[in-house]
């Protein structure tokens, strides 16, 4: 069967499937499944015979992971959902990261309250990981404004990097057993100590296979203007890391805002890094005028890319997890907005076009060429 | 009603899913009537039920 290019979309109102043939043209669109019910997170899950993941996170009936065996042409609850144990007193609020684990069914989950799950068949059933979950920091986390969320989840080997808002980053050296907060350098705009040990408003971190040293982040911005304790802390938003997430060095400068909420790596080359800066105010496009922004040095300096997206009075967010990017030889990339939009990036976002104008808000945008 | 939510438990554990969170609480927008009384308005799960009580649980699906 001839490869196609697959989107996972999760909205407000359900998750929806798009496919294309490679080279991109039109987009069919299958959905929505669990109609009505918010979708967080999506997986697209290429290891043997591909399957689909999505979050259904029902504030009236609870969570769900949805799976598709048919590429999305229909999608079934798994037998169950992860859930904290009887005796802890914590009950799971949304689910914000589905990520593949080891061998082919293994799946790890990052959820609210932030902690993390592993199911070994597939989703059909779930185990904390205590390690991270039971962290003597962890009832020390703070909630930001999507909730106290694990959204990111990294495996490289034995290492594992989780992104947690707000808690920071978490790196474990032995697979997932043991976590240590490992923040040297980044910055927190919202307490009094910019730099402190753990607590940090982390948005997204991204990093690629071949230099799985290096890492990136989109932490929440800086304050320049704060004149209380601790005195400002700009440029802390964009931040990049080259020894596998110890200490972080800002690469902002040259941004028209260190605020945003997704981070890409293009899937050939390291160096090139995609953030879409947004109003720290606001939460939307700077001016009204969206633009996504791509380094191709590895963040010492900034394009800006907006040929075909609206020039004015565009006022949407795009989300920590709305925005991937495919593997294809000249990859597209795609984001969704909170006003349902879903634009596609044509030469690594050098061209513009909204493929769907009037879907959910969107939360979540995968992609995979299967 | 504490016993009778634990028995749908252990019958039917999809659908306690539904109504319990893993805490054992309520859901907030599900609403479980004994009779023509919210549970919620007399004890709660440790509302005793009698012979010949009628249990409806009522999902209130809100939002827009």
């Amino acid at each position: 069967m001839a490869e196609r290019v697959v989107l996972t979309i999760g909205t407000k109102k359900g998750v929806f499937v798009a496919d294309a043939a490679k080279p991109r043209r039109t987009f069919g669109l299958r959905g929505p499944f669990g109609p009505g019910v918010p979708v967080y997170s999506t997986l697209i899950d290429t290891r043997g015979t591909p399957r689909l993941f999505a979050s259904s996170c029902s504030p009236f009936f609870g969570m769900k992971v949805l799976r598709s065996t048919d590429m999305g042409k229909t999608f079934k609850e798994t037998k169950s959902a992860p859930a904290f144990p009887k005796d802890d007193g914590r009950a799971v609020a949304n689910i914000w990261a589905l990520e593949p684990g080891g061998g082919r069914k293994e799946l790890w989950c990052g959820v609210e309250p932030a902690s993390l799950f592993k199911s070994r068949d597939g989703g059909d059933s779930w185990e904390m990981v205590p390690g991270i979950s039971n962290h003597e920091h962890a009832r020390k986390w703070q909630p930001g404004n999507g909730g106290l969320c694990m959204h990111t989840i990294i495996r490289d080997g034995k290492r594992v990097h989780l992104g947690i808002s707000t808690g920071g980053h978490y790196l474990s050296e032995d697979g997932g057993e043991t976590f240590e907060a490992s923040n040297q350098g980044v910055g927190a705009g919202f307490a009094p100590d910019p730099y402190p040990e753990f607590g940090q408003c982390v948005h997204k971190i991204a990093r690629h296979d071949d230099a799985p040293g290096r890492l990136y982040m989109q932490n929440h911005g800086g304050w320049a203007e704060w004149t209380g304790p601790g005195g400002p802390r700009p440029d802390i938003g964009v931040l990049r890391s080259d020894d596998s997430g110890r200490s972080w060095r800002s690469i902002s400068r040259g941004l028209p805002s260190d605020f945003g909420f997704p981070i890409l790596v293009h899937p050939h080359d390291v160096d090139t890094v995609y953030v879409m800066p947004l109003e720290p105010a606001t939460r939307s496009c700077p001016g009204g005028a969206p633009a996504v922004w791509r380094s191709e040095n590895g963040g010492e300096s900034w394009s800006r890319l907006a040929r075909g997206l609206p020039k004015k009075e565009s006022y949407f967010t795009v989300l920590r997890d709305a925005m991937d990017i495919d593997q294809l030889t000249s990859p597209a990339l795609y984001f969704g907005t909170t006003t349902g939009q879903l634009w596609i990036g044509r030469e690594g976002g050098e061209k513009w076009d909204c493929l769907f104008d009037s879907l959910p808000p969107i939360h979540n945008v995968k992609v995979a060429v299967v | 009603m504490r016993d009778a939510l634990q028995q749908l438990e252990r019958t039917q554990s999809s659908l306690y899913r539904n109504i319990c969170d893993e805490t054992g609480t309520v859901r907030r927008h599900l609403n479980v009537f004994i009779n023509s009384d919210n549970m919620r308005d007399l004890d709660g799960v440790d509302t005793t039920l009698t012979a010949g009580d009628e249990v409806t649980i009522v999902p209130a699906v809100s939002g827009g």
